[in-house]
């Protein structure tokens, strides 16, 4: 190889040039350095979006990485720009951004005026072969603007007349002295991936491969060639420019250093002063008696801390942030490692005392590991926005922007595309991408036949290589859902700004892994829909009340609402009420405020798949005796019982027992994420039980810790984030025990959020007593409301007209202020007074709001349909006869409810099915509540949830009926033998085995059957027309 | 599946079927057909009868259908749609029947359907005792029209149906004739003929058959088509000349009759005021025809070139006229070889190599590097050599 002149390939296409290249950024680095390259130029089209995945990979395989981009000018001419310098790189993201910032999302556009400012860069220009008469005009323009900064790139593709178009060049260049360098306009790694740059071609197309013939390459010349190949094509000369151009290039993302805004330090203040005087305000604030000295004395540590690392501008961003929130009204908190520290609840970024857990926040940033601080701070969902144009107006759209989100292929768009593009037609493709909603890794032959395949057809072939090969393929930049990059200075010095779908949004091209990478800080700016209800519970509860309560001034550690806790009634509660939480909490019982941060992160699939939830429940019900192999682990384990739960924990112990260093912990941390994708944890799994051997820590010990890393997985739940989150459900806990009326309320005005429907959440309401009634239209206001009830404590909920479906708010609006003007008189009225057309008056009409106006649901739908556009109307009333309507029968309503506000607050449907189902032998969800384990039951109920845990083979479903709820588990091979049931049933009947376990009781699914019918024959008055 | 053009056939073909019990025969797509049978009655024995006669006959012809009969048209369709065959005689019963059947029947608009569920109304009793005023304000006036037409109270106007229309004039010889040339002017008078009714229908045709009739021999047919709907005379007559030049006639011709194709709208260009210039490409049109006359149909074609890469897919055949835009491609031969023909040895090579990798999608991939090459004698030829075979083919002459 040695003898062999060297190469640099400086046009080089990622995956990143979406739907262009066929290869991933660290194929195309691993490739290069088998090779032998000397460097690899990445040089995606318009677009930095790959560099820094290109830039750790290079990193790790010490290959000299180029930093460059790809532009097709409005002319057609295009060029290859390479970063010389940090400058060279700041001028190409400011050309990207400005080629992207004035195109729609995805699309740029750059002419040659653009150009003007690149200095620092290199331009290879890529003479188009097919017009050889436009070359002279374009090599001209190119010498004109980057003199002895340019080449021109010689790309022997094996097109036919390489020969003729290699002297063409060779006379140009001379007579231009434009020197000539090669480069192969490299689109994957290797050969093999031809195929699916084809495909790839054919999805942007959007043709099938067959018909886009013309514009597919050739050949598959485009990947990474070897040296010997190489040098057989080219002269030694071209080979070697590409090595003095790469020489030349010498930025590394390494040099990029990110600088805060200065704005948020006052004039002649420093950011140390003035952290410090905010931070003791606050304080003052927070302990009115006197800061006690324990907490100063952290307070004190932290902020050295914070000097030492120079973090106080991020603190203070964080802090102006919340600040401008906290002025609205709006309700945020902070949560992450940094967040949970004394200095941010002094600046009032978060509600958890410091005080009420020291070893909970003794952790917080650490001076050695150089682990960026974290914050990421929840707002009301309804007003983020408000947030984020703050954001916006003080920094400027030059300085802050959103991270963005990678899109990736998923099984699912992976097979559509692919399906498209080998000419399925649209039907096919749709059942393939609908049966195959679980992706197992491969294609089920019986799938395929469903959708009309045949399995050994090599469609069916390519069709699976090319899925299993596009899936992690990025699609396009999405914008994160509140990942906020401030700089002092421009931004798209630093990364190319783009244009989101959102308008009015900008995005950066790399995205939060990129940027922990690289060290960029953002601040999260995020959408918490509880937030949003707890605002408003808080504020129904202090009207009613007279009360000024906050989250802050909740009472702690109320024995009730644990006890509430414990017997897993927490429907609409925050993280605590899906079913796994729920059949959690009788089984840990929570008691204090670390129960529930324990409670919220042992029921993710980290923990129980490391197989960590049963010691600790075992510890807990003191089953099995708390034990430590050490006093070091013990320290670090004490407060969960011996059992590893957190991820800091996990982290703590590596340093701690296995003589990691803090750094190499940050890096086993980030090994953990992303173990799922990789399957190893590769060094560092030799290292950890090496370190544990040498500690004298059992070698079972180490194989159960080392078991409990892999199972957190990607899905390791820090302790910092699940204490935030713990005070959330706390405070949501609290209310729904208080306060159920407002609570239910302020969940109904939040919606859409959580895991239970309206309907759910309104029965539960029901059942713990409170009165829910009717939409009206003489009464509702928007939002539900609270009506006091005269001699009870807990007032009335009054549904809103936002439940009613198909109702614009401002037409709504108008309704209320008619209303308030003078009562309605009638529906015409109505119509009238509110200029309501009569697809508005429909959607009351539907929602039985009508009813005190006209009645029935069938004498107001009626009336509704007689409404003639208003000025159609005018003012005179049009007489007409009464008309003979039937009202609706029990079922009939039930079901109009159903459909138009989502709940009923008649009977349960079932309720009406129940002598149907006693006649074959279903059994109420109260009934099956008291049966004994291992019975065989028969349930039905209408499906309110189907569940399927990343982690797990089994899915959940939840039947509702009159009495309550029943949770069955569908194994895999009753969900496939009842597949259509499984998926699709509405009313779903289970015949299974009881399974109890304390006080949890599922139903094993062993038969499942579609009773969705019936509902239908609710509907229906009367059958026999005939 | 569903198939729509299929299904407006077989209606068709059912509504011919239909003719053989009444004259008064009218379709309701897509799949009712309606008889009046008032008339019949006697001729098959009453209702029964004939209802009896109707259901066999489309049983044996596997139609699964709903026979229904009432005294109005509509009424009958609707207990057709409910599947009620039942059949109601006496007028005075309409009421109470119909009354019974759901709404479903007057397969109203979607949005209408709504908004009857919305009135909990179901049955057409239901619907139709509203008050009428309001019904119609809300519903529009044809519903209660509809109503009315089926009770008889309104007469229903049925477009009847009417079997595609074609044109068929035999014309008898006054003697025996063997010459062609004298065939020809009564021929013209076929012809002529043939466009005076096209131009009273305002359609024209773009296929005809002539067939001469001989004595013992069976006909002689020849079938012309056109390359546009057309009803000009002189078109019409020059290509039928063109076609009689070649015509070998086995015997003396007794009659001539001419059958047209289905009639067809003509372009509107014919109804241009000016009229005096063909469009540019009737020249063509007419050569195209006259060559396909004496040539046969498939000896004229044009050449399209199809953007695949490989260079065998790289044309088809297509109709005279199709265009297509050449891409941009390297040198490529006129003369390419159906089947690439092996090669013992390398030629000489002079350009290339062109690297083909292609088709993976379908059952003949490729992968091939051309050149050109040069035979001793100069000539220039297009050869590639394959890549798993490493063996070498001629698949091409350079002109």
């Amino acid at each position: 190889m040695s003898a062999l002149p060297g190469y640099a390939e400086l046009h080089t296409l990622s995956n990143f040039s979406f739907l262009r290249g066929a290869s991933h950024p660290a194929e195309l680095v691993d490739r290069a350095v088998a090779l032998g390259y000397r460097a690899l130029a990445l040089t995606d089209e318009c677009s930095v979006a790959g560099l820094v995945r290109a830039h750790l990979a290079a990193k790790d395989k010490s290959l000299h990485l180029i930093a460059g981009s790809e532009f097709k000018l409005d002319d057609g001419a295009k060029l290859v720009l390479l970063a010389e310098s940090r400058r060279g790189y700041g001028a190409l993201c400011s050309l990207i951004t400005r080629a992207r910032r004035r195109s729609d999302k995805g699309a740029y556009s750059i002419s040659r005026n653009d150009f003007d400012g690149a200095s620092n860069c290199l331009a290879l220009w890529l003479p188009d072969v097919r017009r050889p008469e436009r070359w002279r005009d374009t090599a001209r323009w190119i010498k004109g603007c980057f003199g002895d900064h340019a080449w021109i790139a010689v790309e022997l593709l094996l097109l036919g007349e390489d020969a003729r178009q290699f002297s063409d060049l060779q006379n140009l260049g001379r007579s231009l002295q434009l020197p000539l360098v090669a480069s192969g306009d490299v689109h994957m790694h290797v050969r093999k991936r031809r195929r699916l740059q084809d495909t790839l071609t054919a999805i942007r197309l959007k043709q099938p491969v067959q018909s886009v013939g013309g514009r597919l390459y050739p050949n598959g010349e485009r990947h990474l060639r070897s040296r010997v190949r190489l040098a057989q094509l080219y002269p030694p000369a071209l080979l070697a420019e590409t090595c003095a151009i790469a020489a030349r290039c010498i930025f590394s993302l390494d040099e990029l250093r990110y600088e805060y805004p200065e704005e948020i330090v006052p004039p002649r203040a420093t950011p140390t002063g003035h952290l410090r005087a905010l931070t003791y305000a606050g304080a003052a604030n927070r302990w009115p008696a006197g800061v006690p000295e324990k907490a100063r004395k952290q307070i004190e540590r932290e902020l050295a801390l914070i000097a030492e690392l120079e973090y106080e501008a991020y603190f203070l961003t964080v802090h102006d942030i919340v600040n401008f929130a906290r002025s609205r009204g709006i309700l945020c908190q902070g949560r992450g490692s940094a967040a949970n520290s004394a200095v941010c609840y002094c600046l009032g970024i978060t509600e958890l005392d410091p005080a009420h857990s020291n070893l909970l926040f003794e952790r917080f940033i650490s001076r050695e590991r150089a682990e960026p601080p974290d914050i990421d701070v929840d707002f009301e969902h309804q007003r983020r926005e408000e947030v984020i144009q703050y954001i916006y107006r003080k920094y400027g759209r030059e300085r802050a922007a959103l991270a963005a989100t990678l899109i990736t292929y998923h099984p699912k768009s992976a097979i559509r595309d692919v399906g498209k593009a080998l000419g399925l037609d649209a039907l096919q493709v749709d059942k393939l991408s609908k049966t195959l909603q679980w992706w197992d890794g491969g294609l089920d032959p019986e799938r395929l036949r469903e959708a009309g395949l045949d399995p050994d057809s090599a469609t069916a072939k390519w069709l699976l290589a090319l899925v299993v090969e596009l899936i992690g393929f990025p699609r396009h930049l999405s914008q994160h859902v509140g990942g906020f990059v401030i700089s002092r200075g421009s931004l798209a010095e630093l990364v190319p700004v783009e244009n989101a779908a959102m308008p009015e949004r900008t995005v950066i091209q790399w995205d939060k892994d990129d940027l922990d990478a690289i060290g960029l800080l953002k601040v999260d700016v995020l959408a918490l829909g509880m937030l949003t209800a707890l605002k408003k519970a808080l504020d129904r509860v202090n009207s009613i009340r007279g009360s000024a309560l906050t989250l802050a001034t909740i009472p702690a550690e109320d024995e009730s609402v644990y006890a509430m806790l414990q017997r897993a009634d927490s429907i609409g509660l925050f993280q605590v009420e899906s079913r796994a939480q729920m059949a959690m909490l009788p089984r840990l019982k929570p008691e204090t405020f670390y129960d529930l941060v324990i409670q919220i992160a042992i029921v993710r699939p980290g923990p129980i798949q490391g197989d960590m939830v049963h010691p600790y429940l075992a510890r807990r019900s003191g089953r099995e005796a708390v034990t430590y192999p050490g006093g070091a682990i013990k320290k670090i384990l004490k407060r969960t019982l011996g059992v590893p739960i957190f991820q800091e924990q996990v982290m703590q112990i590596a340093i701690d027992a296995a003589g990691f260093t803090p750094g190499e912990a940050d890096q086993l941390r980030r090994a953990m994420g992303a173990w799922k994708r990789t399957g190893s944890l590769g060094p560092f799994q030799q290292k950890l039980m090496e370190g544990l051997r040498r500690n004298g820590y059992p070698e079972d010990f180490a194989h159960q810790l080392y078991h409990q890393i892999e199972g957190f997985g990607e899905y390791g739940f820090p302790e910092s984030h699940s204490a935030s989150f713990a005070l959330l459900a706390y405070a949501s806990a609290w209310l729904k025990y208080y306060e159920p009326a407002a609570f239910t309320c302020a969940l109904l005005n939040s919606q859409p959020m959580g895991f239970y429907a309206p309907a759910q959440l309104v029965g539960d309401a029901r059942r713990h007593g409170v009165e829910v009634r009717p939409v009206d239209v003489t009464i509702s206001g928007w939002e539900c409301a609270l009506e006091p009830i005269e001699g009870s404590t807990q007032p009335a909920l009054r549904l809103g007209l936002l439940m009613v479906k198909g109702l614009a708010e401002k037409a709504a609006r108008t309704l209320i202020a008619a209303r308030a003007e003078k009562t309605f008189a009638s529906i015409a009225d109505l119509a009238h007074r509110a200029a309501f057309d009569h697809r508005a008056l429909q959607a009351l009409s539907d929602a039985d709001a009508l009813k005190p106006l006209a009645g029935h649901r069938h004498r107001s739908a009626w009336q509704a349909l007689g409404i003639e556009p208003p000025l159609a109307l005018g003012d005179a009333p049009v007489a007409e006869a009464e008309p003979l309507l039937e009202a609706p029968s029990e079922g009939c309503d039930i079901a109009a409810d159903y459909a138009s506000v989502g709940l009923t607050l008649g009977r349960h449907p079932l309720a009406l099915l129940r002598r149907h189902l006693d006649r074959q032998h279903i059994k109420t969800a109260a009934d099956i509540s008291r049966q004994p384990h291992g019975r065989l039951v028969h349930a039905a109920g209408l499906v309110t949830h189907r569940q399927r845990p990343g982690s797990a083979e089994v899915t959940f479903i939840t039947l509702e009926d009159e009495t309550g709820y029943v949770n069955a588990i569908v194994q895999p091979g009753i969900a496939e033998r009842h597949r259509r049931i499984f998926l699709d049933a509405q009313l779903l009947g289970v015949t299974g085995v009881v399974q109890r376990e304390g006080k949890v009781l599922h139903v094993l699914a062993g038969r499942l059957a579609d009773h969705s019918a019936l509902l239908g024959d609710l509907v229906q008055r009367s059958r026999d027309f005939r | 599946m569903r198939d729509p053009i299929r299904e407006a056939t077989l209606l068709d073909w059912l509504a011919h079927w239909g003719q053989d019990f009444t004259s008064v025969v009218s379709t309701e797509p897509p799949a009712t057909l309606l008889l009046e049978i008032g008339g019949s009655l006697k001729l098959f024995g009453g209702i029964e009868a004939l209802r009896k006669r109707l259901q066999t006959e489309l049983d044996a012809q596997g139609h699964a259908a709903t026979v229904a009969l009432a005294p109005t048209p509509r009424a009958a369709l609707w207990l057709a749609r409910a599947g009620v065959e039942k059949p109601i005689t006496d007028r005075h019963d309409l009421v109470a029947q119909l009354g019974a059947l759901p709404l479903a029947v007057l397969e109203l608009p979607e949005r209408a359907a709504r908004d009857f569920e919305r009135l909990g109304v179901r049955t057409l009793r239901e619907a139709f005792r509203l008050p009428r005023d309001g019904l119609s304000r809300r519903f529009g006036p044809a519903l209660l029209r509809d109503w009315d037409r089926a009770l008889g109270h309104l007469p229903e106007a049925r477009r009847h149906w009417r079997a595609n229309r074609i044109f068929t004039v035999e014309r008898e010889l006054p003697i025996a004739l063997r010459e062609i040339g004298r065939l020809d002017i009564f021929i013209d008078d076929l012809l002529a003929d043939l466009v005076t009714m096209l131009r009273h229908h305002d359609a024209g045709i773009d296929s005809l058959t002539l067939e001469f009739e001989h004595v013992r021999l069976p006909p002689t047919r020849i079938e012309m088509r056109l390359l546009t709907v057309s009803r000009n005379l002189v078109h019409l007559k020059r290509l039928t000349q063109t076609r009689l030049e070649r015509l070998h006639l086995p015997a003396a011709v007794m009659a001539i009759t001419l059958h047209s194709g289905h009639f067809k709208s003509v372009a509107s260009s014919t109804a241009s005021l000016l009229e005096a210039q063909p469009a540019p490409s009737a020249e063509r049109t007419t050569l195209v025809e006259t060559l396909r006359a004496r040539l046969g149909r498939d000896a004229v074609c044009s050449l399209a070139t199809v953007a695949d890469p490989r260079p065998e897919k790289a044309s088809r055949r297509a109709e005279p006229g199709t265009t297509t835009s050449l891409h941009q491609q390297p040198p490529r031969p006129v003369w390419l070889l159906d089947t690439p023909q092996p090669l013992c040895r390398q030629p000489e090579l002079v350009q290339g190599p062109e690297r083909i990798e292609a088709g993976w999608w379908s059952e003949s991939e490729i992968g091939r590097d051309y050149y050109i090459a040069r035979t001793p004698a100069g000539a220039r030829l297009w050869v590639y050599r394959e890549h798993d075979t490493r063996r070498w083919f001629l698949h091409g002459y350079f002109a």
